[in-house]
């Protein structure tokens, strides 16, 4: 199987980009710099670790878990993370009861502000498709396996509301800070296909990376 | 809206496909192209309803490309007759015949079309004689099969419209043939 499929497009799509972004140059709509701090901002800036800190103080701090959960993009925004795709922020929260999940079925709506751009799984057919009818064993095929008490709840975003989940916190990570905190804090864990790592596993990985 | 778009419980797609690396770009022209709608968006000239009515519009063939990526067309002659089937699951060609009826799907069409294939077109109504060939093709994860019936005769003054008005659906999976023309003609009476 072949796992690039996505990216093998005819190179017509490159010359119609191409095309596209002469002519709107050309016309005075776009400014060749402004599209360079746009995609450095995509590809540098924004991404999974806004949200990881959102996570871990929502972990640490009482209050500021109590805001976001009373309104999302208002917490979020203390954080100084505002912009498209993240203007009505709804966090859930996973608990020992209950484990949410995020998804668009309809397109690929996705919290940009605090994971930046969705994965390709979460844009393609299987996921949106099979997530809301059969969790459990999208989940497993994540490699995570929650007892059967545990109720799955699958968020379906709109083009008005973004979901982010808050991850249960991990035992043995009582004497953290925020910052170990949000290195727990996996990209999937928020969208809810992956649970937070244990701080050795944390450790591990990072080891690894050195 | 109902559409290609709308795939909550949708069946057929596979399991979900995770990238080793997840590369935010994958190629030049998707941050050119990102870039460019988000600029764009700023200008005021489109928002994020027009981006979901254009791509709910989009024809369902461009909108599911993942099947029927692979399709192979397979023609039906005087001489062979062929059957589309999937043993394993439901894979079936979404892009130019739709959602898969419940019968595709289910366990006596799955296992029998490929062990006695005549007894199960004579249950469709369709009777071969013995001297056709039935070839029964059985779909993957990475081939669709389309079958391409045979023109009845009778049809040679039709137009394109007219012609694709005798193309059932289940002469495309093989379990039937196309309507002759007075037939097709009878049908479209007795709708109106």
């Amino acid at each position: 199987m072949s796992e690039h499929r996505h990216n093998t497009l005819p190179s017509d799509t490159v010359l119609r980009v191409k095309a596209l972004e002469s002519l709107l140059i050309e016309k005075g709509l776009v400014d060749p710099a402004a599209l360079d701090v746009l995609i450095d901002t995509y590809e540098n800036k924004v991404g999974p670790r806004n949200g990881a800190a959102v996570v871990a103080r929502a972990w640490s701090d009482p209050a500021y878990k109590a805001r976001l959960m009373e309104d999302g993009s208002a917490a979020i925004a203390e954080l100084g993370f505002t912009g498209r795709q993240g203007e009505h922020m709804v966090a859930v929260e996973n608990t020992p009861e209950v484990h949410n999940m995020v998804v668009c079925t309809l397109c690929s709506c996705y919290p940009w502000t605090v994971l930046g751009l969705p994965p390709v799984w979460y844009k393609a057919s299987p996921y949106r498709a099979r997530v809301v009818k059969e969790p459990r064993k999208v989940l497993a095929e994540f490699g995570v396996t929650l007892p059967e008490e545990v109720e799955v709840r699958v968020w379906d975003s709109t083009a008005e509301i973004r979901y982010l989940v808050l991850p249960q916190r991990p035992e043995d990570s009582e004497g953290m800070g925020e910052a170990a905190l949000a290195d727990l804090v996996t990209r999937d864990s928020m969208i809810g296909t992956g649970l937070a790592l244990a701080p050795d596993a944390a450790r591990a990985k990072t080891e690894a990376a050195e | 809206m109902n559409g290609a778009h709308d795939m909550g419980g949708m069946d057929g797609f596979g399991p979900v496909e995770r990238e080793a690396d997840e590369p935010i770009f994958h190629a030049e022209w998707e941050r050119r192209a990102l870039a460019l709608t988000i600029a764009m968006g700023f200008q005021g000239l489109w928002n994020i309803d027009t981006s979901r009515y254009a791509r709910e519009n989009r024809d369902p063939l461009g909108y599911t490309g993942r099947q029927g990526e692979d399709m192979m067309v397979l023609e039906n002659t005087p001489e062979v007759h062929n059957m589309v089937v999937c043993t394993l699951c439901s894979c079936y060609p979404r892009t130019v015949l739709g959602l898969p009826p419940v019968w595709y799907k289910a366990s006596p069409y799955r296992a029998g079309v490929v062990k006695e294939p005549r007894k199960v077109l004579a249950e469709f109504g369709v009777t071969l004689p013995e001297a056709v060939e039935i070839r029964v093709w059985d779909s993957t994860a990475e081939i669709r099969y389309l079958v391409l019936p045979q023109r009845p005769a009778g049809s040679e003054a039709l137009d394109q419209v007219a012609l694709a008005a005798l193309v059932t659906r289940d002469s495309m999976i093989g379990t039937g043939l196309v309507l002759a023309p007075d037939a097709a003609r009878a049908e479209v009476e007795a709708a109106q």
